[in-house]
């Protein structure tokens, strides 16, 4: 079945767009598989309400052979066989002894992690009391809406956790259908894909060093290797909306066509394992307008506005079917209440900080922001442009020092941030997604109800929920560091003299 | 071929070039000896690098709460995963039911397993209500659960007052609560019985109670 999974994401990717090398269709494989497959049972699921093994492994089948004809035909269209085209040599320009190092090292905390995640069986809270239960009830009764989410005591005592979008659901509940007592495989699959392609997708833009080593910091984040173990949504969420994110950067940098429909998948696959991948739709839909309205062209956007569709039907088929007396968690009218976004702020930071959770990546994260502000400016300073942004940056650290992190201060600083790469030349639109995900992501927190002290108690929304979701900003945030000219401009210097076999 | 096609001359045959003996591996040539010294340098840098990222430290007695730069890291190396690769080591083949018990303790994970040994999956099952599992919990021993009153010194809750949880351990058996159906068995062909509760809504006499049984409602 997974093999069959995996063929599907292959052949998927490789009908997109022949822009996607072979070693990144190999490891994008699994997780674009597993989406794709989730949809299937979806479509099984509403079409002829059977969810079964056989039935999906047909629908994958024909559906891989459908897809790898397509790509014979169009390339037979263009006189372009496979077979026909020349062999690639081999090339080990990128092969240097540090790389050796930090790979080896990912590769055996990967390995750990990956005997810990298979060994133990699902235990967390969130997993018993919500996806997992519902992925064993699809298994047993062949549908999504079955004996557990048709069931309002079970919904009422899962909360919203039984509610996700079904992606990881449906994706365990492959494991039990091919007779497997747990389905930390699916978590297994994700995690090891997941190590390939930041490294492979941060090589479109950095030399080998410097992205082996920023994927040995990505994998290492301490709270997210945990999680590498655990049976949540929040790792194969992240892994989802940072593939987008990457890919859209690519699109948009490289303009590689095939990139941007990575992305467009990615963020619909992202979006069906957890609502919150929303906020990236909506910041790289803001890209795309901006695109459209600058090039006169609205394809892209018409395209990519169309990813939220999951979103909105997974929300209105729960309105239809799912019996539930919960009240919303969010204040649904706008409120200014400056302690408790004082609070919010606080709290997020302390997480970031924390040397236990994030280890030292906000820090590297903030420290390349400096590096990306600073260095820009200082170089190319005789740009007139670069002098106003000197001088927002001089008002910043009178603000900031004057009253610390709000609101208006973190603010300003993004919009110095997106300023700077957007006149230096840099990566304008990964920092522009970045900070409005981030910064709507923190507000939909203020704007939680927290009339039981939930939003900020030990183990409450921040301390829980909000630290998960920092999962798809961290690796983001690295990603911008590593891919700024400076940085990458340094690991390329430093790779030249590393370089242990030049290309002919 | 057409008319106006004019007969081309066949293009000169490009003689062989024989690789170099330096070139061993195809498509790359092997670059100057400085760069091999640069690899090295840069490798003892890596590796001094990753063991100051990873260094462990002991907690301090006399400062518990004292953290390190690099305790996130020392922790997921030195702590979380050398002890379960350990685990795992000791523990190859060891049951679901087993890994739970190491993970959780000889707890309410061994009841759990005895409802699924005695009761058949089509089965619907009747638990106690929620008074009870306020009045009653459990404290784990060598040889298993027991149950004792609520308060009592290491006493535990039990978990399976919530129906999602215990719904998860059983499925696809059915779990229905006494107070959620009054005084009807609601379908539930067998019975939870916890400290004494629900023996008097079988059918007949149970010689010897125990204070945690499955039982079914018809002999």
């Amino acid at each position: 079945m997974f093999a069959y999974i995996f063929l599907l994401g292959f052949s998927f990717l490789a009908l997109i767009s022949r822009d996607f090398k072979l070693t990144e269709r190999l490891a994008l494989a699994m997780p674009i598989g597993l989406g794709l497959t989730s949809f299937v049972m979806f479509f099984l699921d509403r079409t002829t309400h059977s969810i079964t093994s056989d039935s999906v492994m047909i629908s994958v089948g024909m559906l891989m052979i459908a897809f790898s004809f397509g790509r014979l035909y169009l390339d037979w269209k263009a006189n372009d066989l496979p077979w026909k085209r020349p062999r690639q040599k081999i090339d080990l320009s990128w092969l240097t002894l540090v790389w050796v190092i930090f790979a080896g090292m990912t590769a055996n905390l990967a390995w750990g992690i990956t005997q810990k995640c298979l060994f133990w069986p699902p235990a967390e809270f969130d997993t018993i009391l919500g996806y997992d239960l519902l992925s064993k009830a699809i298994a047993h009764e062949h549908y999504i809406f079955n004996s557990v989410l048709l069931n309002k005591d079970m919904v009422n005592g899962c909360g919203p956790r039984l509610l996700y979008p079904p992606l990881l659901a449906l994706c365990n509940s492959l494991c039990y259908m091919t007779g497997m007592e747990t389905p930390k495989l699916i978590n297994a699959l994700f995690f090891v894909s997941w190590v390939f392609i930041i490294y492979l997708l941060l090589r479109r833009f950095v030399s080998s060093s410097g992205a082996i080593i920023f994927t040995f910091l990505t994998v290492v984040v301490p709270e997210m290797f945990a999680h590498a173990s655990f049976s949540l949504t929040n790792l194969p969420c992240a892994i989802y909306t940072t593939i987008a994110v990457m890919a859209f950067v690519i699109w948009y940098e490289q303009k590689k066509e095939g990139f941007f429909y990575l992305s467009f998948v990615a963020i619909i696959f992202g979006i069906w394992t957890r609502s919150e991948s929303v906020l990236f739709a909506g910041g790289i839909l803001l890209i795309l307008l901006y695109v459209a309205i600058r090039e006169k062209r609205y394809k892209y956007l018409i395209i990519y506005a169309t990813s939220v569709i999951p979103f909105l039907i997974w929300t209105m088929l729960l309105k239809a079917y799912v019996p539930r007396d919960q009240a919303g968690f969010f204040i649904t009218k706008p409120f200014y209440d400056p302690s408790k976004l004082k609070q919010v702020l606080n709290a997020a930071w302390e997480l970031m900080s924390s040397s236990n959770i994030y280890g030292l990546t906000f820090y590297i994260i903030i420290a390349g922001f400096f590096l990306i502000l600073i260095a820009n400016i200082a170089i190319h300073f005789a740009n007139k442009q670069n002098k106003y942004v000197l001088g927002a940056f001089v008002l910043w650290i009178l603000i900031y020092a004057a009253d610390g992190a709000n609101v208006f201060s973190i603010s300003l600083f993004a919009l110095l941030m997106i300023a700077v790469a957007f006149i230096n030349g840099e990566k304008w639109e990964l920092m522009f997604i970045f900070f409005f995900a981030l910064g709507t992501y923190t507000l939909m927190f203020y704007q939680m109800k927290n009339d039981d002290g939930s939003l900020f108690n030990p183990g409450g929304w921040m301390q829980s929920g909000y630290k998960r979701g920092l999962f798809c900003y961290a690796p983001l945030g690295l990603f911008i560091v590593v891919t700024s000219n400076w940085v990458s401009w340094g690991f390329e210097k430093l790779d030249d003299q590393l370089r242990l076999f030049r290309k002919n | 071929m057409k008319p106006s096609d004019k007969q081309k001359k066949p293009a000169p045959i490009p003689p062989k070039v024989r690789p170099k003996a330096a070139e061993k591996i195809p498509g790359t040539v092997p670059v100057r000896f400085s760069a091999i010294i640069f690899n090295v340098v840069a490798a003892v840098v890596s590796f001094l690098f990753l063991t100051a990222f990873f260094q462990h430290h002991e907690p301090d007695p006399a400062n518990p709460a004292e953290t390190h730069m690099n305790s996130g890291y020392d922790w997921l190396v030195n702590t979380m995963l050398k002890g379960n690769l350990e685990t795992i080591e000791k523990n190859p083949d060891k049951s679901l039911l087993e890994k739970y018990e190491l993970k959780w303790g000889p707890g309410e994970i061994l009841y759990v397993n005895q409802i699924k040994s005695v009761v058949p999956d089509t089965a619907i099952i009747m638990l106690p209500p929620a008074k009870v599992f306020r009045e009653v919990g459990f404290v784990m021993t060598q040889t298993g659960p027991m149950v004792q009153k609520a308060g009592e010194p290491n006493c535990k809750t039990f978990s399976m007052a919530e129906l999602p949880w215990i719904t998860y351990f059983v499925y696809p058996r059915r779990v229905v609560y006494a107070d959620s159906v009054g005084s009807d068995l609601h379908g539930a062909t067998y019975i939870v019985s916890i400290g004494g509760w629900g023996l008097d809504r079988l059918k007949y006499q149970v010689d010897n109670p125990q204070p945690f049984m499955v039982l079914p409602v018809n002999k």
